[in-house]
């Protein structure tokens, strides 16, 4: 908290006039208003100028302020670009805001200071119609080039029923097939050197080793890439938008489908992301179930990812024994839950239900199972000659790099940091546990690889723990404000009963304010940026997504490698593209 | 065995040859018929290319070919002497121990100058984004 | 008269049994597959799935024989027939008994290779001819491969050939009475077995077609009876390779109890399980690896091998 106090003093004393306010939030972020016009000096100087600095930038984002009532104290603005800043020396963040006065503003952007802030900013272009100054392609990110309007922006309509009916006549298919072709020029790129032609390649998005609608275009002498851009957005489904169109509670479901391979650990951010916003404390026996729920899908995740690596580098097997596998997870996951990949368990305040009769067994049986099956693993994938051959040295970045890129989770381990949220930030209840955080060293695609597969024998244990020593209670919290509300006392008063009506049907109402809840997901940190202008519904959910980042950095570390390596590079850096494109 | 019959021969030929161009030409007439918009575009993915096909292909493929064609060739060499190793004993050993000396030099040499290595996996190379420019 | 119709009919019978084995090939490998990787394979039309094979047959027959307009036309029809035509042709010297063959050829190891080297044709033809980004990779890497491994498929044999004086199949199975080849030709069958596997493009070492980088390589624009005609042509090939490693190096026909065609076919399916086995467990090298591998190590250990035979065989005879 006090060296929360002096970064906040020391920008101050600083930049004086510069920093229009502090405003404090309900996740205790330093939060700092800054004027538009030293908004990149003060970030730069955060980046580069202070001791033990904030290299990492975590998020960028916007927000449509125009629509909001409850801003107390906040400067005036139409737009507000927020920048969320981590420092791993300090383990703390910072929150830089900056308000923008015109209907479509602009401002500086941050490539030069941070070259991840790229994505980033076209996303805010695309999604607010904000634009920045001196960003080397100022174009659309997610939505398509002939999209009209920026979604994000308040008065976007959010239902296709407000936006008349859809065709597709030919003409509109023509546009939208042309607007699909790539032109190396406006990326500067060349078509040829004086001794060959580049061949420009769309790998994706419809191709068996993307992982789905992933579009890399490919510059490419002989079957060597020169460089790559990715083209991202083909699963894009307006996910933050229908967060304003949902209440609280009725969201949940939507968070499942983030990223899609990770089942519950996705309401894990956002639930508790609520939960700080209302001040409900979780139940022993919830935090635990939540606890082992979420590390039986980092397994299952892994696992996936385990499989389809193998394959990406060709090993035809390994991808059955690991579904296999999973499956056994997903049969605990529908014993617990009802459901298989979108289970929609986790509640403002809880869970769904309590676990049911013979859990331990299930779970007991697969604890004990897997530990044989990862070593049989080892010796088929990450011990075989050809694999290591494809894997190692391919695609490495170190640590500098990784933060520099905002490379959270394996990714950032696998360069040798000992970094985990659910050590170094712990949450729902994770201090109560104990397990190692793996690490490598090269941060390659075999590194990689090495990092996930101790995650997953590390997760075990977790699980193990959780059998052991699963607290009895209540499975949800008695807050007034869990969703939907617990039913035993309904039927005794009319108080409880009408609290628990309104709480079905409209949810809980949070206060005004804002919050953000980070959690290690299996991809890489996952968090929730929440405001509330004390409504039933949220103002803005922002999702702050692994993949995002990991993909943009692909063309870095795969500039020079063939062909074959960037699969293998794609495979190890374990993407979803729903949780990219959202 | 002292006569080959090439009878069996032929019949097979034409056995294989009325196979295969049965093969390719019977879907000619019972294959099905469709055309839609993007029925005669090629497959890239499902976008539309940028340029063709017909590149000035920087390959090490020519590299390839010319190792190829010296290696056969000198294997073509050695096979005449295989054949007669028995009878020729030691000079032929001899006089093929030498050739294929020679033909080990060059591999070598090709090793050496780094013609057998395909990707330049240099580094540098690897992160050099000059190459635009 | 009845000795030429008896041949010729044995000649119509060994093609028709390549046209049984290699569909047959098809179900054989998903099963087996399935077995390896925990899952059932077809096993729905006919006993055990095998009618699968028909009813596969039945579809791709029927399926649109198209022809890209922006392909080289007559070389996009001609690719897939060479892989055919030089993979028959090539079993025309295989013999599969001691009176059964199609031809007693005493350059029968020649043509063999002669042949088996014409199916580099057939992909970098497919490749160039698709006028596709994807097939041109594919059949570029395909045209590296194929030609790199050619080079120490033949010199592998030598050995082979040294021993047993004679280029003749016939011959050489008989040689091996007393002894097969594969225990003083070890390394030669290692180094055949790894060509063949490359020859044939499968996978581990299946790079001119790689799924999941270069989507299905030199022929990803065909389609019908023509995609057909490579995957047959590319089952024939595991069934030449593997017969031919039970001619040269296992004794071919030969055997206890059992007549000799039975000991050839048995030789020959426990080579295409090998295959089948290899295809199952092990990943796909990448494409500048496997070039540097063969020139490398394979060539070094083929003229080492060679060499060492050379030797022995003169010392012992001289």
């Amino acid at each position: 908290m006090s060296e929360q106090a002096t970064i906040e003093k020391q920008l101050d004393r600083q930049f004086g006039d510069a920093i229009l306010t502090h405003q404090s939030t309900k996740d205790d972020v330093p939060t700092l208003w800054v004027e538009k016009a030293r908004a990149k000096e003060v970030l730069a100087h955060l980046k580069n100028d202070i001791d033990q600095p904030y290299k990492m930038l975590y998020d960028l984002t916007a927000l449509d302020e125009r629509d909001r009532e409850h801003r107390d104290g906040q400067p005036d603005s139409q737009f507000t670009v927020l920048y969320h800043l981590i420092s791993f020396d300090r383990n703390s963040d910072v929150r830089i805001k900056v308000p923008l006065d015109d209907k479509y503003p602009h401002l500086d952007s941050i490539t030069d200071v941070w070259p991840a802030s790229n994505w980033y900013e076209r996303e805010v272009y695309d999604m607010f119609g904000v634009n920045f100054d001196g960003h080397p392609n100022m174009r659309r990110l997610l939505m398509p080039k002939t999209w009209e309007g920026h979604p994000l922006r308040k008065e976007h309509p959010a239902r296709a029923t407000e936006m008349g009916q859809f065709e597709l006549p030919d003409w509109k298919h023509d546009r939208e097939q042309q607007a699909y072709e790539f032109k190396p020029e406006e990326w500067g790129m060349k078509r040829q050197t004086e001794d060959a032609d580049f061949m420009f390649l769309n790998l994706g998005p419809q191709h068996p080793g993307t992982h789905g609608v992933l579009r890399m275009i490919l510059q490419l002498d002989g079957e060597q890439l020169v460089d790559s851009v990715p083209d991202v957005g083909y699963h894009h489904r307006g996910a933050e938008k229908m967060g304003e169109r949902q209440s609280w509670h009725t969201y949940i479901p939507y968070t499942d489908r983030i990223d899609y391979l990770g089942g519950v650990m996705n309401n894990f951010p956002y639930v508790l992301t609520v939960e700080k916003m209302l001040g409900i404390e979780v139940p022993d026996r919830a935090k635990v179930i939540r606890i082992m729920m979420a590390e039986l899908f980092r397994i299952a995740s892994h696992l996936v990812w385990y499989g389809t690596f193998a394959q990406d580098v060709g090993a035809l097997s390994p991808v059955f024994y690991m579904f296999n596998d999973r499956e056994r997870i997903l049969k605990i996951v529908e014993a617990v839950c009802g459901d298989r990949m979108h289970p929609n368990w986790f509640r403002i305040g809880g869970v769904a239900q309590d676990l049911p009769e013979g859990w331990e067994k299930m779970v007991q049986d697969f604890v004990d199972y897997m530990p044989k099956r990862l070593k049989e693993y080892d010796s088929l994938v990450m011990k075989n000659k050809i694999f290591q051959a494809r894997t190692v040295d391919i695609g490495a970045y170190d640590t500098e790099e990784a933060i520099e890129w905002g490379i959270t989770g394996p990714g950032l381990r696998a360069t040798g940091l000992e970094w985990d949220w659910r050590k170094k930030r712990p949450y729902g209840g994770y201090d109560q546990f104990e397990f190692d955080i793996p690490t490598a060293t090269n941060g390659d695609s075999y590194d990689r690889g090495v990092v996930r597969v101790e995650e997953i024998r590390q997760s075990l244990r977790i699980i193990q723990q959780c059998i052991d020593n699963m607290p009895s209670g209540d499975y949800k919290s008695d807050h007034p404000q869990a969703t939907p509300p617990r039913k035993e006392q309904t039927m005794q008063d009319i108080e409880t009963l009408i609290n628990h009506f309104v709480n079905v049907t409209w949810g809980p109402r949070v206060p005004a304010g804002e919050a953000i809840v980070s959690v290690e997901a299996s991809k890489g940190v996952n968090g929730y940026y929440l405001v509330s202008d004390d409504s039933t519904r949220s103002y803005r959910t922002r999702i702050r997504v692994p993949s995002f980042p990991h993909i943009q950095m692909v063309p870095l570390i795969s500039r020079g490698h063939t062909v074959a390596d960037l699969l293998a590079i794609l495979g190890s850096v374990d993407f979803v593209l729903a949780d990219l494109d959202r | 065995m002292n006569s080959v019959s090439y009878l069996p021969f032929l019949v097979y030929i034409a056995g294989v040859l009325i196979v295969v161009g049965f093969m390719v030409g019977v879907t000619y007439f019972l294959g099905n018929r469709h055309k839609d918009r993007e029925t005669d575009l090629p497959y890239e993915s499902g976008i539309q290319s940028t340029g063709d096909a017909r590149v000035r292909f920087s390959a090490k493929f020519y590299l390839v070919a010319m190792l190829f064609v010296i290696f056969d060739l000198e294997v073509v060499f050695i096979f005449a002497w295989a054949i007669a190793g028995k009878d020729l004993g030691w000079t032929g050993y001899g006089v093929v121990g030498v050739f294929v000396v020679i033909l080990v030099i060059g591999l070598i040499y090709e090793w050496r100058v780094g013609a057998l290595d395909w990707i330049s996996t240099d580094r540098k190379y690897i992160r050099m984004k000059e190459v635009q420019k | 008269m009845i000795t030429s119709a008896h041949t010729v009919l044995a000649a119509l019978g060994v093609l028709l049994g390549v046209f049984t084995i290699a569909p047959g090939l098809i179900w054989l490998e998903r099963r087996l597959l399935a077995v390896w990787q925990d899952r059932y394979g077809p096993n729905r039309v006919g006993p055990f799935g095998i009618l699968q094979v028909v009813a596969d047959m039945i579809k791709i027959f029927t399926k649109e024989d198209w022809v890209p307009p922006f392909a080289d036309k007559p070389v996009f029809i001609i690719a897939p027939t060479i892989i055919m035509l030089s993979t028959l042709m090539s079993f025309a010297v295989v013999p599969v008994g001691p009176n059964i063959g199609v031809i007693d050829m005493n350059i029968g190891l020649l043509f063999f290779l002669a042949m088996s080297s014409m199916g580099a044709y057939s992909v970098v033809l497919a490749g160039w001819a698709s006028n596709n980004k994807y097939s041109l990779l594919g059949g570029m890497r395909g045209a590296s491969q194929m030609i790199s491994y050619e080079v120490f498929m033949g010199l592998s044999l030598l050995g082979v050939v040294l021993m047993n004086g004679s280029f003749n199949l016939r011959e050489i199975v008989l040689a091996q009475e007393g002894m097969w080849n594969v225990i003083p030709q070890f390394f030669g069958f290692l180094i055949f077995l790894l060509a063949g596997l490359a020859e044939s493009h499968r996978l581990p070492l299946d790079v001119p077609e790689a799924e999941s980088e270069i989507i299905a390589g030199f022929h990803s624009e065909y389609s019908g009876m023509k995609f057909g005609m490579f995957f047959v042509g590319e089952y024939i090939g595991v069934t030449l390779v593997s017969a031919m490693i039970a001619t040269l190096f296992f004794g071919g026909w030969l055997g206890p109890w059992f007549p000799p065609i039975v000991w050839m076919l048995i030789k020959t399916f426990a080579f295409i399980c090998l295959f089948i086995l290899l295809r199952a467990s092990l990943p796909r090298p990448r494409y500048d690896q496997l070039l540097s591998y063969g020139w490398k190590v394979m060539l070094p250990l083929a003229i080492l091998n060679l060499m060492v035979t050379g030797a022995i065989v003169v010392a012992t005879t001289g």
